[in-house]
């Protein structure tokens, strides 16, 4: 995680302008990073309301579809 | 405005049997003059009310880090989709949602589901496919992201890709 960190800190991850190396570095990222069948990286994060959502609290549970998005 | 986005129409078929739904809030992909590159907390927790409100999403939305450790962790595409088995394993992932493809994965866990009550046992059945989708934004999508990110998103995405008639 320690490199990934430094090439993708607060300043690059929240980036000024959309550019051609961002529309082509992810895919390959996004392709070797997880695997169907693999267990989903555990995390919790707030809700709009401020309660804290963990992903492992439904396991043996619910299954959970994550949709990732923003405005633009 | 008035019609039911897609993952809303599912959202409300599947909630009651067996799924939770989130919308997770990462970072902006087209920054622009209105919305540009998150600078605090504060303000993409307002971000990501701003885009339940626009989107008319019905989901609880978890926003992540400012430095977007889960989108980060997940893979970094935009609008990427996963779905995760009640045992905690990734089902299904793709890096642009459609809602096509994702309707069958939810059909296809609610059967095993039944199945599995039914004292059926399942296996795992690992498949891979490459989905085609519009290569640009289709419909009044691009419109409607870049009307809302401001100038500045529409000419940094024609700096990358031909300039097309808007």
């Amino acid at each position: 995680m320690a490199t990934e960190d430094v090439q993708n800190g607060k300043e690059t991850y929240n980036y000024k302008s959309f550019s051609r190396s961002e529309s082509a570095g992810k895919s390959t990222e996004f392709k070797t990073s997880l695997r169907a069948g693999e267990e989903a990286p555990d995390f919790e994060l707030p809700t709009l309301q401020g309660d804290r959502v963990r992903l492992s609290k439904f396991r043996g549970g619910k299954h959970v579809l994550l949709e990732f998005g923003s405005i633009t | 405005m008035g019609e039911v986005s897609p993952l809303n129409e599912l959202y409300r078929r599947y909630r009651d049997r067996g799924f939770e739904f989130f919308t997770v809030y990462v970072r902006e992909p087209h920054p622009g003059e209105h919305y540009g590159p998150h600078q605090s907390w504060e303000q993409k927790v307002k971000f990501a009310r701003d885009c339940r409100e626009q989107d008319g999403i019905e989901t609880l939305m978890l926003v992540d880090d400012i430095e977007g450790t889960v989108h980060r962790s997940y893979g970094s595409m935009p609008n990427m989709v996963y779905i995760i088995d009640k045992n905690g394993r990734i089902a299904y992932k793709a890096m642009w949602t459609d809602h096509e493809e994702i309707t069958s994965v939810l059909a296809n866990l609610v059967l095993a589901d039944e199945l599995q009550a039914q004292g059926v046992r399942v296996k795992p059945s690992y498949t891979e496919r490459i989905n085609y989708i519009p290569a640009e934004y289709a419909g009044g999508l691009r419109e409607k992201v870049f009307d809302r990110a401001g100038p500045k998103a529409w000419a940094d995405y024609q700096k990358v890709f031909t300039a097309r008639p808007k």
